[in-house]
């Protein structure tokens, strides 16, 4: 798709979805509160509200919030169907973190209504994108989109849908007929029993319980549509589970407060669709004084099963949270991704016990959303990730003690990474004569470390600016130098650690008309990062931690004395209930056998904990050593 | 390669949704679905196929939606018209809205494509334009699947239709449902009877011509309707393996419908 043309969809999701009714009036009410810098009553309007209730306007407000909040995860979702770019236009883009990062916006949607999509929606909008790979001519992707708005537009305009929605919430509404308020539990014991529904069912008027009983089954008829939708795109997980996770808050509810209720739900289902005066009902209707047509009982009673049954499985179906879990790993492994400095691999003591192993390791990883696992797919050993030391200590602990697999550990490998520290000019010809046609590309450029206003701006670690003019290298073969480039990034210069950053300014280069092509560029491009990148004064980083260390007086002066070894920078020294506290940055590589040693010195009385602070670079003399150290584990290329 | 507005909600019917072109347009295709069907569930993967194939980039697409458990035929027929008068000119009537930036429609062409009650709705408004004289009563087409024009077993019609839990309880709660008297061949002087005769009284008089349905497709062995040709239409497409309900939901195997109201243009 073009970028008018995505530019086309956005501005016709803008007429339909947010310049007018509840949408507009959501972001009115946002602005009103920040303009007025009135956080504490806008805070109060978003309140976590039982025991009481929300009644007249604040509830619309809060309703209208809600829009807005559906609004920026409508576009989360059409970028993950194709439909939209992943770079939006700024205004939305502002727009959108303006209000998804209001601290009061923040509370409400994280901690007392939890709303994880929109988290990942602000994440995604906030970062860098330049990753993620917009589904390209994905006629399905893009044909569930606009099913699966329709779907949210038949819920949002059903009224008793909406009254059913409105209870999961936690909403009560006054029933004349109850004299009182009906909540959610009122229609759960409706449910529960087939006398009372069959009653309830059969009101002419509808009050509010009634409603909220036919919301449940009018949802349900929703769930299986929604099935059905969310199958359709089976071959997307992103766009699969994002959808789910659009009405995930009402999954998550009706799993807290029906799941266990179901198997009885439908059973008194099933009952009332299954008496006998059904079909005599719809005829008596119909024919009123005239000859009543055959009737096959059975067949409505098969019938009325089969719909029974079908529904309670579309449910079951779509309320299973384990189900999309495809945007939570990507989003964890986002989050968690750059935390993650150390690693292990493990493979167990007897070959039988792989398959007890990887089910082991994939339990710990659903339960633990910071242990990250891959597969070195050359040795075919297990790799975990940790955020720390300790981190990676608990893990193997866990599978040897509570999932009982023997297993054999590599050295904990370190995630150093490399970085530029000068800038410098270079000029690069790719020229190939092999027979047949040529290969010619010729590029000018400058290599360095990346502007810190770049990376200020979150937009990823790679820095390129095109400043060819006169089209001395044509404007098709840019993205492929820019390619080339960006790969080279992976491997830094001194040990092959990815490069933290780097900048690439583009000024120069000349093509043939008949040998040069994109791949000469993009060659060209990788021969001038590995020629240059030396010039540009390489050097390691490494991950330093933060500690705080909880000691007895007594043991103090050792713990200090070991820290001072191991590279540490003293940032504070307190007291709490009668134990020194000592806060410090050490390097990583120095804690790797922290935990013994400072057992060892304290008698088991000292603890600490530990955090990913930054990376930093390595002094000369350890530079060597960690150089020396890698090469003789091959980790360099001679 | 998408080359419509997202789903336009409409206030006329029920759940009504308009895809407009954004190119200059010169056909309308207005769905209008069965009892107990939806707006755009009754049409599956109509939608879908519809707005990604290169022959619709330039056609407008209505869904229309309303509610069978309530009023007539003639009621709902009524509606249809008038909601097909403003259709005619969707920027007028607010149906495309301004803020869209789409030029005023000039439609050649306008396709209704009606499944089982629909017909009976679709033929209906035709002659409601007839009679008023409207302009685009002449370029309309009729593309029917399982049409219920001839009447239709409302027993069978009633499991079929409404397959979900939610309908079979709708049942149970006594709704009376008007719409299916309408539906009854036996019933004397009804809809079915009145539009039979006028229809057939235009055709002999040759004044008939946007009558005659230009597609019409039956299921093999169709429960709920007979597939016995009706006046002028052309003679029906027989398919086999599909039901009353599946007849018209094209899907990645099934694409039967799609390919059939693609012949038409």
């Amino acid at each position: 798709m073009t970028s008018q043309e995505f530019d086309r969809n956005l501005q016709s999701l803008k007429v339909i979805y947010r310049n007018q009714g509840k949408t507009n009036n959501g972001f009115n009410v946002v602005q009103s509160f920040i303009k007025e810098h009135n956080s504490e009553e806008f805070d109060h309007l978003l309140r976590f509200h039982i025991p009481k209730g929300v009644y007249g306007e604040e509830l619309i407000k809060r309703f209208e919030i809600d829009a807005l909040i559906e609004w920026y995860n409508l576009l989360f979702i059409g970028v993950l169907a194709g439909y939209l770019d992943r770079d939006l236009d700024r205004d939305t883009i502002s727009e959108l973190q303006l209000v998804l990062n209001n601290p009061s916006i923040v509370n409400y949607y994280e901690e007392r209504y939890p709303y994880l999509l929109t988290s990942f929606t602000l994440q995604f909008f906030s970062t860098d994108r330049k990753e993620f790979k917009i589904p390209e001519d994905n006629s399905a992707a893009i044909g569930a989109y606009h099913i699966f708005m329709t779907l949210n537009r038949i819920l949002r305009e059903d009224e008793d849908v909406v009254r059913f929605l409105g209870m999961l919430d936690y909403v009560w509404y006054e029933d004349d007929s109850q004299a009182g308020y009906t909540r959610l539990n009122g229609v759960l014991e409706v449910l529960g029993s087939s006398s009372v529904l069959k009653e309830v069912l059969s009101l002419n008027e509808k009050n509010e319980m009634a409603k909220g009983v036919w919301g449940f089954i009018k949802f349900v008829n929703v769930l299986s549509e929604f099935r059905s939708l969310l199958e359709s795109i089976g071959n997307e997980p992103l766009l699969q589970s994002a959808m789910w996770m659009y009405h995930g808050y009402y999954f998550d509810r009706m799993n807290a407060e029906m799941n266990l209720f179901f198997d009885k739900a439908f059973k008194n289902l099933g009952l009332v669709l299954n008496d006998e005066s059904l079909f005599l009902n719809v005829a008596e209707g119909v024919y009123q004084d005239q000859e009543l047509p055959m009737l096959d009982e059975d067949d409505l009673s098969v019938i009325a099963k089969k719909a029974t049954a079908k529904s309670l499985d579309d449910v079951m179906w779509m309320l299973n949270p384990n189900r999309f879990d495809a945007i939570k790993n990507y989003f964890k492994n986002r989050i968690y991704g750059p935390l993650r400095v150390i690693a292990i691999s493990v493979e167990p003591k007897i070959q039988s016990e792989i398959e007890r192993l990887s089910r082991s390791i994939t339990k710990l990883a659903e339960e633990d959303s910071t242990l990250g696992v891959e597969l070195d797919e050359d040795t075919g050993q297990i790799i975990l990730r940790c955020i720390n030391e300790l981190h990676l200590s608990k893990t193997i602990l866990r599978i040897n003690h509570e999932f009982k697999v023997e297993i054999n550990t590599g050295i904990p490998q370190v995630a150093y990474k490399e970085a530029l520290t000068a800038s410098v000019l270079h000029r690069e010809i790719y020229k190939k004569q092999s027979g047949g046609r040529g290969k010619f590309a010729d590029i000018q450029f400058e290599i360095g470390p990346a502007d810190q206003s770049f990376l200020s701006e979150g937009k990823g670690g790679f820095q390129f600016v095109n400043r060819v003019v006169g089209g001395v290298v044509p404007e098709d073969f840019i993205p492929f130098i820019r390619k080339g480039f960006e790969t080279s990034m992976n491997y830094g210069p001194m040990a092959g650690f990815p490069l933290e950053n780097m900048k690439i300014t583009l000024f120069g280069g000349s093509f043939h008309t008949v040998e040069s092509d994109a791949l000469s560029f993009e060659l060209c491009a990788k021969n001038g990062f590995r020629e240059a990148v030396y010039k540009a004064k390489p050097i390691i980083l490494e991950p330093i931690m933060l500690i705080e260390i909880l000691t007895p007086e007594q043991f103090f002066v050792d713990i200090l004395v070991d820290l001072n070894r191991r590279r540490c920078m003293l940032q504070g020294m307190d007291k709490r209930n009668n134990l020194e506290v000592l806060t410090a940055y050490v390097p990583l590589n120095e804690m790797l056998d922290y935990l013994k040693t400072l057992h060892s010195i304290s008698e088991y009385r000292a603890s600490y904990t530990t955090q990913f602070s930054h990376y930093e670079s390595v002094p000369q003399i350890i530079q060597k050593d960690i150089l020396a150290k890698l090469k003789s584990n091959s980790r360099i290329n001679n | 390669m998408v080359n419509h507005t997202p789903g336009i909600p409409s206030s006329y019917g029920i759940n009504s949704q308009s895809f407009f072109s954004f190119m200059e347009p010169n056909s309308l295709i207005v769905f209008v679905h069965g009892f107990g069907g939806s707006a755009l569930g009754t049409w599956n993967n109509f939608s879908t196929m519809l707005l990604l194939d290169p022959l619709f980039v330039k056609t407008d697409i209505l869904f229309y939606g309303y509610d069978t458990l309530k009023g007539q035929a003639g009621d709902h027929a009524a509606e249809l018209y008038a909601f097909l008068c403003l259709a005619e000119n969707p920027l007028a009537s607010g149906i495309l809205p301004a803020d869209m930036g789409l030029a005023e429609r000039t439609y050649n062409r306008i396709v209704i494509v009606a499944h089982s009650l629909g017909a009976i709705l679709a033929r209906q408004v035709l002659l409601l334009a007839y009679h008023s004289g409207v302009s685009w009563m002449d370029k309309t087409n009729l593309a029917l699947f399982a049409p219920a024009h001839q009447g239709a077993n409302i027993i069978s019609l009633a499991t079929q239709a409404l397959p979900g839990i939610m309908n079979l309880l709708g049942i149970f709660v006594k709704f009376r449902y008007p719409i299916l008297s309408d539906l009854d061949p036996t019933t004397p002087n009804g809809i079915i009877d009145q539009i039979r005769s006028q229809t057939e009284h235009l055709q002999n008089s040759g004044r008939g011509e946007f009558t005659k349905a230009k597609l019409v497709v039956y299921a093999k062995g169709d429960k709920v309707v007979r597939n016995i040709q009706y006046l002028g239409d052309v003679p029906a497409k027989v398919v086999p393996g599909e039901s009353h309900i599946g007849v018209c939901k094209p899907n990645d195997i099934y694409n039967k419908p799609f390919e059939l109201l693609k012949s038409l243009f």
